[in-house]
C-alpha cells in the first residue's frame, strides 16, 4: 500500500475517540511539563514508562507522541517568559524571545513560536511520512554488519562530535556501554557483571537507568545548587500577532523547517546546530539586521521552526532503523522495547497500525497544541510559579514510584539512587548525559549485531566493508572521525600564522 | 571523576576474567567487549586526570533553576539521598503511602521549603492521591502496609 493509504488508515486509528483523548492527555502533559523548568521530554517519558505499562501499546505511544511534541511548545514558553534556557536547542529563543518579551512583545513572541512550531511540525511530519517508507526499503537490505556500522556511527557522533569535550563525551559513552553489559549475555547465556544478584540477570532495567540518571540525577543536582532568588516570569496575555508580524514570520518558518528536518534525521541529531544556523541565516537575510539581539521576530520564528522540524526528523532513524539520535529518542526506544517491540524496518510490517496510528496522531497532536497554546498561554505561564522545593520533591517522589512499580522491589530504588548519583556526578563535572543513556540502551544491541556479523564472517573484519552500503558507512565513519582532527589542526595552523 | 573511571574500567577488566566462555562461543567471545570498554575507561580516566591537571575543567550543567555562582550544597544532596534510602527501606514495614509522604517531606525540606507544616500537608495529600490514582486507578501494585484496613 502507498504511504498515503497507510496514513489514512493511521488516521482511522488515531481518530478513535479514546485515542483522541489519549492524544489530548499527552499534549497537555507535554506542554505543562515543558513549561516546568528542569523537566524535559526525556525525563517525562522516562517517569511515565512504568506507569503506562498497563496501557495498550498504541495508546501509550499516542501519549508519548503528544508529550514529545508538547514539551517543545512548553519549552519555548519558558524560554520566552523566563530568560533561562532549559536545553541547548532553546538558547536562541531565550535570547531573542526574551528580548521581545522585555519590550512588551511577549504575546507576539509566543504566537510566532507556537504557529511556527505548528507549521514546521506539520510539514516535517509530512516529510517523515514520506521518507520513512523509503528508508525502510533501504534498511531491509541491512545485515548485522551494516547495523553495527550505523550504531558505531551514532556512538561516535553523539559522543565525540556533539558536545564541548570529546574526552568527556567518549567517557560518558563508555560508562553507558558498561552499564549495558550487566546481565546475561544474549549470545552465549553467560552472566556478566551481575555480582551474583539474580535481579541483575535481566540487565539493568532501562527504566531504572533512565529514571535514575534523568530524574533523580537532575533532582540531586538542582537540589545542591537551587537558585534561592527566583527570576520573575514576564506576565503575558493571549498570544496574537499583527499582519506585519505574519509577513515577517512566514519565510523564517519555512526556512527553519528546511534546515531542521535534515539535521534531525542525521545519526547525530540534535536541534542545536539547525537553530543556530537558522538564526544566522535570518539575521543575514533580514531587512532589519539591527533589531537582532534586541527582539527581532524573525530570530524567534526561524529557530523555533528549526527546533520542531528536527524533532520530527529524529523520528526517521528511530522508527525505521531503531536508532535513537537524542536522549528523548533513546527513551522512546526503551518504551518500544518494554512492549517487546523492536523499532526498525520490520516494525512497519508487523505493527503497521501502531506505526501509522502514531504518525497520524503526530498531526492531530500538533493541531491540538496550536489550539492549546495560543489562547491558553497565560494559563501555562502560571506553572512557572510553582515553588521549586515542591516541584523537585514531586520529581523525586515520582521517580521512586517508577523505580518501585517496575518490579515491586525496594532494591530497585537503591539501584536507581546509585545511578542518580552517577547522573549527579556527570552534571557536576560537565560530562554529557546523552551518550551515557544512548550507550546503555543501544550498547547491548550493538554488541549483538557486531558478534552476529563476526560469527557469519567467521571472525573476519572485512565483512564490514564488503557490501556497497558497508563501504559508504565505513567512509562516513572515517570522515566523522577525521574531520574534527583536521579542523583543529587547521585552526591551530591559522593561529600560528596570525600569531 | 578520573578515579571513578579508572576503577570502573579496572573492575571490568578484572571481572571479565570471571566470565565463563563456553566452547560454543563464536569468533567474538563474551569477554571481548568488556575488555575493550575496560581498557577504554582506564585510558580515558587517566587522560581526564591529565586534562583536569592542565586546567581543562568540565563546565557544570546549566539549567533554569541552577545557580552556578553558589557553591555546591552537599547538605541538600545528602538529605535527598537519605530520604530516598529511608523511603526504600520503609515501603515494606510501613506501606507505600506513608513511605512516600516521608520521602516528599524529606526532599521538600532538603530543597529549602519555607514551611514545615505546609510541606507535611502537601506530602500527605500528594502521597495519598498518588496511591489512589496508581494503585486503584491503574492497578499498579503498591503495598498498603500499616494502613491495611484503613485504605480499602
Amino acid at each position: 500500500m502507498s504511504a498515503l493509504g497507510e496514513l489514512i488508515d493511521g488516521f482511522a486509528v488515531a481518530a478513535r475517540p479514546v485515542n483522541l483523548a489519549w492524544a489530548l492527555l499527552g499534549v497537555s502533559l507535554g506542554t505543562g511539563i515543558g513549561v516546568l523548568p528542569g523537566i524535559g521530554p526525556a525525563m517525562t517519558i522516562a517517569l511515565l514508562l512504568p506507569i503506562t505499562l498497563k496501557l495498550e501499546p498504541t495508546a501509550a505511544f499516542i501519549v508519548f507522541a503528544g508529550i514529545y511534541y508538547g514539551a517543545m511548545y512548553g519549552g519555548s514558553t519558558t524560554s520566552i517568559l523566563l530568560k533561562t534556557p532549559g536545553e541547548s536547542a532553546s538558547i536562541i529563543t531565550s535570547l531573542e524571545g526574551n528580548e521581545m518579551a522585555k519590550r512588551g512583545r511577549a504575546a507576539q513572541a509566543l504566537a510566532t513560536a507556537a504557529i511556527g512550531s505548528f507549521v514546521a511540525g506539520t510539514i516535517a511530519t509530512g516529510l517523515l511520512v514520506f521518507t520513512a517508507p523509503r528508508v525502510v526499503n533501504l534498511a531491509l537490505q541491512f545485515g548485522p554488519a551494516e547495523y553495527t556500522l550505523i550504531m558505531l556511527l551514532s556512538f561516535v557522533t553523539v559522543s565525540a562530535v556533539l558536545g564541548s569535550s570529546k574526552l568527556r563525551g567518549v567517557a560518558a559513552l563508555l560508562c553507558g556501554l558498561a552499564i549495558g553489559l550487566v546481565g546475561i549475555d544474549s549470545q552465549t547465556g553467560q552472566a556478566r557483571f551481575t555480582l551474583g544478584i539474580p535481579q541483575l540477570f535481566d540487565g539493568a532495567d532501562t527504566v531504572i537507568v533512565a529514571v535514575g540518571v534523568f530524574a533523580l540525577g537532575e533532582a540531586l543536582w538542582v537540589g545542591s545548587r537551587l537558585r534561592r532568588v527566583m527570576e520573575k516570569p514576564i506576565p503575558v496575555g493571549r498570544a496574537w500577532m499583527s499582519k506585519d508580524d505574519w509577513r515577517r514570520s512566514w519565510k523564517p518558518w519555512l526556512r527553519g523547517t528546511a534546515l531542521g528536518f535534515p539535521f534531525g534525521t542525521l545519526p547525530a541529531g540534535g536541534a542545536e546546530v539547525p537553530t543556530f544556523l537558522s538564526y544566522a541565516i535570518e539575521k543575514k537575510l533580514s531587512k532589519h539586521p539591527e533589531e537582532f539581539g534586541k527582539g527581532a521576530i524573525e530570530g524567534v520564528a526561524g529557530p523555533e521552526a528549526a527546533n520542531n522540524a528536527s524533532a520530527a526528523g529524529v523520528l526517521v532513524p528511530l522508527l525505521t532503523l531503531g536508532l535513537p539520535t537524542s536522549s528523548t529518542a533513546a527513551i522512546m526506544l526503551a518504551a518500544f522495547q518494554q512492549y517487546g517491540l523492536q523499532p526498525g524496518p520490520l516494525l512497519f510490517e508487523t505493527n503497521s497500525s501502531l506505526v501509522w496510528g502514531l504518525l497520524a496522531s503526530l498531526f492531530i497532536g500538533n493541531a491540538m497544541l496550536l489550539v492549546l497554546n495560543l489562547p491558553l498561554a497565560p494559563l501555562w505561564a502560571k506553572l512557572l510559579r510553582i515553588p521549586r522545593p515542591y516541584l523537585y520533591a514531586g520529581i523525586v517522589l515520582f521517580a521512586a514510584l517508577g523505580g518501585y512499580a517496575t518490579n515491586g522491589s525496594g532494591e530497585d530504588i537503591l539501584v536507581m539512587l546509585a545511578l542518580g548519583t552517577l547522573g549527579f556526578l556527570f552534571r557536576r563535572f560537565g560530562f554529557p548525559i546523552a551518550p551515557l543513556v544512548i550507550g546503555s540502551i543501544l550498547g547491548p544491541m550493538a554488541e549483538e549485531q557486531f558478534r552476529r556479523a563476526m560469527a557469519i564472517s567467521q571472525g573476519s573484519y572485512t565483512t564490514f566493508w564488503e557490501s556497497g552500503i558497508g563501504k559508504v558507512l565505513c567512509a562516513l565513519l572515517l570522515a566523522v572521525l577525521i574531520a574534527p582532527i583536521v579542523a583543529s589542526l587547521r585552526s591551530k595552523n591559522r593561529a600560528n600564522r596570525t600569531g | 571523576m578520573s578515579a571513578l573511571l579508572v576503577v570502573w574500567g579496572g573492575a571490568l577488566l578484572y571481572g571479565s576474567g570471571n566470565i565463563r566462555v563456553p566452547r560454543t562461543a563464536n569468533a567474538v567471545d563474551p569477554r571481548f567487549l568488556p575488555r575493550v570498554i575496560g581498557v577504554g575507561l582506564v585510558v580515558l580516566g587517566i587522560a581526564h586526570a591529565v586534562a583536569v591537571a592542565r586546567g581543562n575543567f568540565g563546565d557544570p550543567d546549566e539549567g533554569e533553576d541552577v545557580d552556578l555562582t553558589r557553591p555546591g550544597d552537599l547538605r541538600s544532596f545528602a538529605l535527598i539521598f537519605g530520604s530516598v534510602v529511608l523511603h526504600a527501606k520503609l515501603i515494606r514495614p510501613l506501606g507505600w503511602p506513608i513511605a512516600a509522604a516521608i520521602l516528599f517531606f524529606g526532599a521538600a525540606i532538603a530543597l529549602g521549603a519555607a514551611s514545615w507544616l505546609r510541606s507535611a500537608v502537601i506530602a500527605c495529600v500528594l502521597a495519598l492521591a498518588t496511591y489512589l490514582l496508581f494503585a486503584k486507578g491503574l492497578g499498579v501494585y503498591l503495598p498498603r502496609g500499616v494502613l491495611d484496613g484503613v485504605l480499602a
